[in-house]
């Protein structure tokens, strides 16, 4: 391990320390540098913003309450902060499917989303978030999360398992169903997709629903 | 992303980069100033409301209360909480109630001296789960 190394995990240990015992200003410095990440992981699982913004907020109140259960020895807290949001957002999820089970049975029109607000650019980003629900409802939940935690927040297999409380082996056999089931999904849609210009089969895993939506 | 902390196999290793492939992480998005720091508020707002209303320690009792004459017995409640506040003895004892630390302040010392009277005169010692009882006449008028 080297010196820098040493030093790095010395003060994130002081801040697990500090977090533990209820600093305020720990919490204050949490926030400022994890928020955005513990929001754009719920928006991940969600697709829905406000509900990201919910999840974020709730997340580091959850943190301060059970803050005594941080170890003292540990490296970064993102692990810890993202597995809260992930219990939050599959909350969220069971929320908004009764919802949508809800709106099904009624007569009204869907309404269009409005992206008024938003900048064009952004658009495609947002379409892209929503056909990503539709990719990420095609896993079971376990494989969502670890596939949101470990491929898309960027944390690694140790850490993974960290935030959702199992086991290192576990998260692997996980990853590597949902990548056969998206390899699988992606031979179904061989079909090259035409919204987004130069595409791998990824994107064309995402495409899918957002031209089931167009049609 | 590319960490290899694990030193899983090649194959192993290779379900991230092919998920990342097969299914890219959406665009970052930044929350709105204005509500992250709303929120960032609202944190704060929370931790600074239960530190405050956070319980004190409870403080032992500095003597054993006497409850002999009818006015001690009258103000018991009063004198446990006004003497276990003013005291400087800090062991921990839960026996205490502490509410309205300033409000008790003269009736506090009123009763301790009353207290303190009684002390010397009966020469009893009494637990707290005891009770005196003494007969007296009344003093005459001055």
């Amino acid at each position: 391990m080297s010196r820098r190394e040493v030093v790095v995990r010395d003060s994130e240990n002081d801040v697990r320390r500090r977090v533990r015992e209820g600093d305020r200003e720990a919490f204050a410095l949490l926030y400022e540098q994890f928020a955005r990440a513990v929001y754009n992981h719920g928006l991940r699982l969600t697709g829905d913003w406000s509900t990201a913004e919910e999840i974020m907020s709730e997340t580091f109140l959850t943190a301060w309450r059970t803050r005594v259960r941080v170890q003292e020895d540990g490296g970064s807290l993102l692990p810890w902060l993202l597995g809260i949001a992930t219990h939050k957002a599959d909350n969220a999820r069971r929320g908004v499917r009764r919802r949508q089970l809800f709106l099904a049975r009624q007569p009204q029109p869907r309404v269009e989303e409005d992206f008024a607000p938003r900048t064009i650019g952004r658009i495609d980003d947002a379409r892209y978030l929503r056909a990503v629900q539709t990719a990420l409802e095609r896993l079971r939940r376990q494989e969502r999360e670890v596939l949101a935690l470990c491929v898309w927040s960027g944390l690694d297999y140790q850490q993974t398992a960290e935030a959702l409380g199992i086991a290192v082996g576990t998260v692997r056999s996980r990853l590597s169903r949902a990548r056969r089931k998206l390899a699988h999904l992606a031979e179904e849609e061989r079909e090259p997709p035409t919204a987004r210009g130069e595409m791998t089969s990824a994107a064309a895993i995402a495409a899918l629903p957002v031209r089931e939506e167009l049609t | 992303m590319n960490d290899d902390t694990t030193g899983a196999c090649p194959q192993r290793h290779g379900d991230r980069e092919e998920i990342a492939r097969l299914l890219p992480a959406p665009a970052d998005w930044d929350l709105p100033r204005e509500q992250y720091l709303r929120h960032r508020d609202l944190l704060m707002h929370h931790i600074d409301h239960e530190q405050v209303a956070r319980p004190r320690p409870a403080r032992r009792l500095l003597r054993p209360a006497v409850l002999a004459p009818a006015t001690a017995l009258a103000l018991a409640c009063a004198v446990t909480a006004g003497i276990a506040l003013t005291g400087g003895d800090s062991a921990p004892t839960g026996t205490a109630s502490h509410r309205a630390a300033t409000d008790m302040q003269p009736a506090a010392a009123l009763l301790a001296r009353i207290s303190d009277a009684t002390e010397t005169r009966v020469g009893l010692t009494v637990r707290d789960d005891q009770f005196v009882y003494t007969r007296r006449r009344p003093a005459a008028p001055t």
